[in-house]
C-alpha cells in the first residue's frame, strides 16, 4: 500500500468579495472603528462631560500612560498578572493532574472544591490584604487564587476522561508513569486544560485590577480610584481602553499557545467532520 | 508444530460477580506459532486476551509464558488493540506512536532505527510524519501492528484488529500478518469472530463455546504454509476446514441455546 491513500483535509473557502488580505484586519477593527465614529458624532451633537469624545480619551491615554506612568503602574501590573497567571497554570495542572487521577483524593476533594469555586474571588481581596498585607505578594496569590479554579476543574475532568483504550495501551507497553504523564495524560487533557485557561485569563485580569484598588499606592486599579476621585472623566475612560488592550493581549497570546498546543485536536476534529 | 510450549493457558476461568465469563480455558502455544482463537460473538475473547496479556487477572487458573506466571503486562507480549483510532496518540505522529513505547528502553537513534524499520515492514515507512487521524483506518492499524513490531515482543497478541476495516484491506492486513509472522519468528495469538479468517491465518485455530467459555476444539490447520488469498481459500482442505469450524460453532451456540 503507498501513502497516497493519505486524507487531505481541506475546509471548503466560502466565497467572499473581499480580497484575503483585507479580510483579518477588516473583523477585527471594523466594529472599533465604527464605535469610535458613532461616539465622536454624538458626542459633537450633544456633548457631555461624563462621556467625553473618543479624541478626547485619546489624548487622556497618551498623556497618562505613554510616559513614565506606564513604568511605574502598567509594567509592575501586567508583571504581577503575568506571574499571578503562571501560578495558577502550573497549580491548577498540577493538583488538577494528582485528583485527576487519584480517586480518594478527588472523593475526598471535590465538595470542598464546589465550595471554593462558589466564593467570588474579589471577596477574598480583603482578607488576603489582612493576611498577608497589601504587597505584591498579596496581589500575585489573589491573582494566581481565583484564576486557578477554571483550569484545576477542567483539569480535574480531562485527566479523568483519558481514553480507556489508551490506558490499556499504556499499560500493555508497560510506559513509565512519567512517560505517561507526559505523553497520554496531559496532552490528552490539554483540550480541556485550554479551555480552563481560556477562562482564567478574563477572571486573572478582573483580580489584577482589583487587588489594585485596596491600599495600594500604584497600578492600574489604583489609578482609576484616584481619577474617580478627581472627577476625571478622560483618564477614567483611557484606563478601560487600557485594560481593554491588555485583554486583546492576552487573548492573540492565548491564541499563538493554543495553536501550538491543540494543532493536533484541530486536525483530529476536522478529520472526524469530514 | 514447534514442540517447545511458550505460551500455556491453564483452566483459566473468570468471573464478574455472579456472571462467569469464562468457565474453564486451556490451550498452548508453541514458540513461533499462529494460533488464531475464534469464537462466536459475545464469548469473551476480549476478556481471554486481556488476561493472557496480564491487563486483567483472572479468577481462576494461570497464564505462563515460559514458565513464569503472567500476572501484569510482560515486555516480551505486544498487544493490538481492536480499536485502532482510540489505540493511537492523535497527539503524536505515526513515528511517535511507534517509538512510545521504547521511550524507556531505547536510546533515540536505535529508536528511530526500529521505529522506521518496523514501518517500514508493514508498508508505512513513507507515512512516519504524518498524524494517525490523516491515514485510514487500515493504515491506522498498521501503524499499531508497526508499534508492536518495533516492541521487539516474542508474542505478538492480537485482538480482532481487522474488525473495523473494509473487506479488501482486510485481506491485505491478513496477509501482512501472515508475512510478518514468517519474517520476524515471532509468535502470534489472532483473536478473531471469522471462521474464514482463523482457518487462513492460523496454524491452529482454538474454537470457543459461547459463555461460560470452554475450549470447544483446539484444531491443526495442515494448509501449506504459503497462504494466498485466491489459491488457499479455494483449496478443497480450507473449505472443509472452514465447514469444521462453522459447524462446531454453530453446535456451540446450539449447546448454550439448550443450556438456557
Amino acid at each position: 500500500m503507498s501513502v497516497s491513500e493519505t486524507r487531505r483535509i481541506r475546509l471548503p473557502r466560502p466565497a467572499h468579495r473581499i480580497p484575503s488580505w483585507l479580510r483579518l484586519p477588516l473583523e477585527w477593527f471594523a466594529l472599533p472603528i465604527l464605535i469610535v465614529l458613532a461616539w465622536s458624532l454624538i458626542s459633537i451633537v450633544a456633548p457631555n462631560p461624563r462621556f467625553p469624545a473618543p479624541a478626547m480619551i485619546g489624548d487622556a491615554f497618551v498623556e497618562n500612560w505613554i510616559n513614565e506612568t506606564f513604568l511605574t503602574d502598567v509594567l509592575p501590573s501586567l508583571g504581577r498578572l503575568g506571574l499571578g497567571i503562571l501560578l495558577a497554570i502550573v497549580l491548577g495542572i498540577g493538583v488538577g493532574v494528582l485528583v485527576g487521577s487519584i480517586k480518594w483524593l478527588r472523593e475526598l476533594l471535590e465538595p470542598a472544591f464546589e465550595f471554593f469555586r462558589a466564593v467570588p474571588p474579589p471577596m477574598i481581596v480583603p482578607v488576603l490584604v489582612m493576611v498577608l498585607g497589601a504587597d505584591d505578594t498579596m496581589k500575585v496569590v489573589v491573582i494566581a487564587a481565583g484564576a486557578m479554579w477554571p483550569i484545576l476543574l477542567n483539569t480535574i475532568e480531562g485527566v479523568r476522561a483519558v481514553d480507556q483504550v489508551q490506558r490499556e495501551t499504556a499499560r500493555a507497553f508497560q510506559l513509565q508513569r512519567w512517560h505517561r504523564l507526559c505523553f497520554i495524560t496531559l496532552p490528552s487533557a490539554s483540550p480541556q486544560i485550554m479551555a480552563g485557561v481560556r477562562q482564567s485569563l478574563s477572571v486573572a485580569l478582573i483580580l489584577m485590577v482589583i487587588s489594585e484598588m485596596f491600599l495600594a499606592s500604584s497600578g492600574l486599579g489604583y489609578r482609576i480610584e484616584v481619577f474617580k476621585q478627581n472627577y476625571a472623566y478622560a483618564p477614567m475612560w483611557s484606563i478601560i481602553l487600557l485594560l481593554g488592550l491588555v485583554g486583546v493581549l492576552l487573548a492573540v497570546l492565548f491564541q499563538i499557545a493554543e495553536r501550538i498546543v491543540l494543532t493536533w485536536y484541530r486536525g483530529l476534529k476536522e478529520a472526524e467532520r469530514a | 508444530m514447534p514442540d517447545e510450549t511458550l505460551l500455556k493457558v491453564d483452566h483459566l476461568g473468570k468471573r464478574y460477580g455472579d456472571f462467569e465469563a469464562l468457565r474453564d480455558i486451556s490451550f498452548t502455544a508453541g514458540r513461533g506459532e499462529l494460533v488464531c482463537i475464534v469464537g462466536p460473538s459475545g464469548c469473551g475473547k476480549t476478556t481471554l486476551l486481556k488476561i493472557i496479556a496480564g491487563l486483567l487477572a483472572p479468577t481462576s487458573g494461570v497464564v505462563e509464558l515460559d514458565g513464569a506466571r503472567v500476572t501484569a503486562p510482560h515486555p516480551r507480549m505486544a498487544v493490538v488493540f481492536q480499536e485502532y483510532g482510540r489505540s493511537l496518540m492523535p497527539w503524536m505522529t505515526v513515528r511517535g506512536n511507534v517509538e512510545l513505547p521504547l521511550r524507556h528502553t531505547t536510546p533515540k537513534a536505535q529508536r528511530r532505527e526500529r521505529s522506521q524499520a518496523a514501518l517500514e515492514a508493514v508498508g508505512l515507512g513513507e507515512a512516519a510524519g504524518k498524524y494517525p487521524w490523516q491515514l485510514s483506518g487500515g493504515m491506522q492499524q498498521r501503524v499499531a501492528i508497526a508499534r508492536a513490531v518495533a516492541y521487539d515482543p516474542e508474542i505478538l497478541i492480537m485482538d480482532e484488529p481487522f474488525a473495523a476495516v473494509d473487506a479488501q484491506t482486510r485481506a491485505d492486513l491478513e496477509d501482512l500478518v501472515r508475512d510478518l509472522w514468517a519474517k520476524l519468528g515471532v509468535t502470534v495469538l489472532f483473536v478473531t469472530h471469522d471462521i474464514d479468517e482463523s482457518v487462513y491465518l492460523g496454524e491452529r485455530v482454538v474454537v470457543l463455546s459461547m459463555t461460560p467459555t470452554v475450549v470447544q476444539e483446539d484444531l491443526v490447520v495442515d494448509l501449506p504454509r504459503d497462504r494466498d488469498q485466491i489459491t488457499t481459500r479455494a483449496l478443497p482442505r480450507f473449505t472443509e476446514l472452514r465447514t469444521h469450524v462453522y459447524e462446531q460453532i454453530q453446535r456451540a451456540k446450539l449447546e448454550a441455546g439448550r443450556a438456557v
